[in-house]
């Protein structure tokens, strides 16, 4: 009930407002049996006063504007991490599909769908707006989200990928597992065995690598089970130039 | 008989409202503990009672009015005056958080208002005895002035004030017309009113 719903209000009563009546209607609470509250009660509040600061008095706006500041902090944080848009095909060359249908530029691809390229197409992927990725060579791949977490399952062909630092996301191939420490990486699938290029950063290594982890300053190449510097030509297949690119066409910024 | 002011209002009577006013200020002004307790001794058999009145229940009426006097601490500051008396500023505060209680519980475990004779009617002795003088005086030209409307009427008033009932409430309660209902709470309340000017 309201209070316009009050039944003894002046506004329910269609009278003038009045203190008269607001008054009577307080003093309808004698109509009620007076009684002591227990004694420990009293107590209880007494210890309970807390003296309001000198700085705080007058300004009881300010708990409800900090709980409105901290919100709006919040719900931008939440905003600024909230994947915006699902995986999108940004751009396409050659023959590509999607769960084995024809894609071109601008089809949604869902998650768990497997694109493939021919072996002279490319398909660029914004995955969201963290992390996208250029499959080429022939590639075959699938897109898979756990919460935050992003991954490509990588059957064959090449994988350049550009990541936001601090995104987790990882390609996953039959033997390996190269997760994104902050670089651009690109993982290469022939023959079952998976090579993996770092392109000026740190990544994570799992699977049948023999480092957990590694660091460069300059693109340098890794086999599994080998780490084989410079072997399978590193910087085939993918350039600065190639990067700059594909982090243009995903919306990243160098 | 004390000798009645201008006002119509007894000396002591006044003498208290000028109290819990100052004691209002002076918590509002100075954060006085003092002044609260007092106010405390003052207001709380009041509000109390009102509260196990409407809730049936002691142990809610203390939290109820647990609330209300920390309320009363730290917002004494936003009492005004010139909208009523500290005392209707603290009953009303009451009625409306106890009313909010009773809606919160299940329609089913709503219980029916307490016949009269449930309720203690005896005042407790220990209320503090100057002070239980003045507010008898009160208390008694309330009752009269309530035994002095017809029998439905007050009935409406009672149910309006301690049950939270709206007017279409009382009458699917009494089984009367809505209109009836209607002009027995403007009848009561205007006769109320004027019956307790010395008192408001």
């Amino acid at each position: 009930m309201t209070d316009d719903k009050d039944p003894l209000n002046a506004k329910s009563l269609d009278l003038p407002p009045s203190r008269e009546l607001d008054e009577a209607a307080a003093l309808l609470a004698y109509a009620a049996v007076e009684r002591n509250p227990p004694a420990e009660l009293k107590d209880r509040l007494m210890a309970g006063l807390r003296p309001v600061p000198t700085w705080y008095q007058g300004k009881r706006w300010l708990r409800p504007a900090a709980a409105a500041a901290l919100a709006s902090v919040l719900l931008f944080v939440m905003w600024t991490r909230t994947p915006r848009s699902g995986p999108i095909l940004i751009a396409s060359q050659g023959a590509v599909t999607v769960d084995g249908r024809a894609a071109a530029a601008g089809a949604r691809v869902s998650w768990g769908s497997v694109i493939e390229v021919s072996s002279d197409g490319e398909a660029v992927v914004r995955v969201d707006d963290r992390a996208g990725f250029s499959l080429s060579r022939g590639g075959r791949a699938a897109l898979s989200r756990d919460g935050a977490a992003l991954s490509v399952r990588l059957f064959s062909g090449w994988l350049l990928s550009a990541v936001k630092t601090g995104t987790a996301y990882a390609v996953v191939t039959e033997h390996s597992r190269v997760s994104a420490l902050g670089t651009d990486f690109i993982v290469k699938v022939r023959d079952a065995r998976a090579y993996v290029c770092i392109c000026h950063g740190h990544l994570g290594l799992g699977g049948d690598f023999p480092e957990p982890e590694i660091a460069s300053q300059a693109h340098g190449s890794l086999t599994e089970p080998l780490y084989k510097p410079g072997s399978e030509g590193a910087m085939e297949g993918h350039s600065d130039d190639a990067i700059a690119r594909l982090r243009d066409l995903v919306g990243l910024q160098h | 008989m004390n000798p009645e002011t201008n006002d119509g209002r007894t000396s002591k009577q006044q003498a208290l409202m000028s109290e819990e006013a100052d004691c209002l200020s002076r918590i509002a002004r100075e954060r006085d503990e003092d002044a609260f307790s007092r106010l405390y001794d003052l207001q709380s058999p009041l509000l109390f009672g009102l509260a196990c009145r409407i809730l049936a229940r002691k142990d809610e009426a203390e939290e109820v009015l647990q609330e209300i006097m920390l309320k009363v601490w730290h917002e004494a500051d936003r009492y005004d005056a010139a909208r009523g008396s500290a005392r209707a500023w603290r009953v009303m505060m009451t009625r409306s958080r106890c009313l909010d209680r009773l809606r919160r519980r299940s329609t089913a475990l709503r219980r029916e208002p307490p016949a009269p004779e449930n309720l203690d009617q005896t005042p407790d002795d220990s209320v503090m005895a100057v002070e239980e003088m003045t507010r008898a005086e009160e208390r008694a030209a309330v009752r009269q002035a309530l035994n002095s409307l017809p029998e439905a009427q007050r009935r409406a008033l009672e149910a309006a004030f301690f049950e939270g009932l709206t007017h279409a409430e009382i009458a699917a309660k009494t089984g009367d017309p809505l209109g009836t209902v209607k002009t027995r709470v403007r009848l009561g309340m205007m006769k109320l009113a004027e019956l307790l000017k010395a008192y408001t």
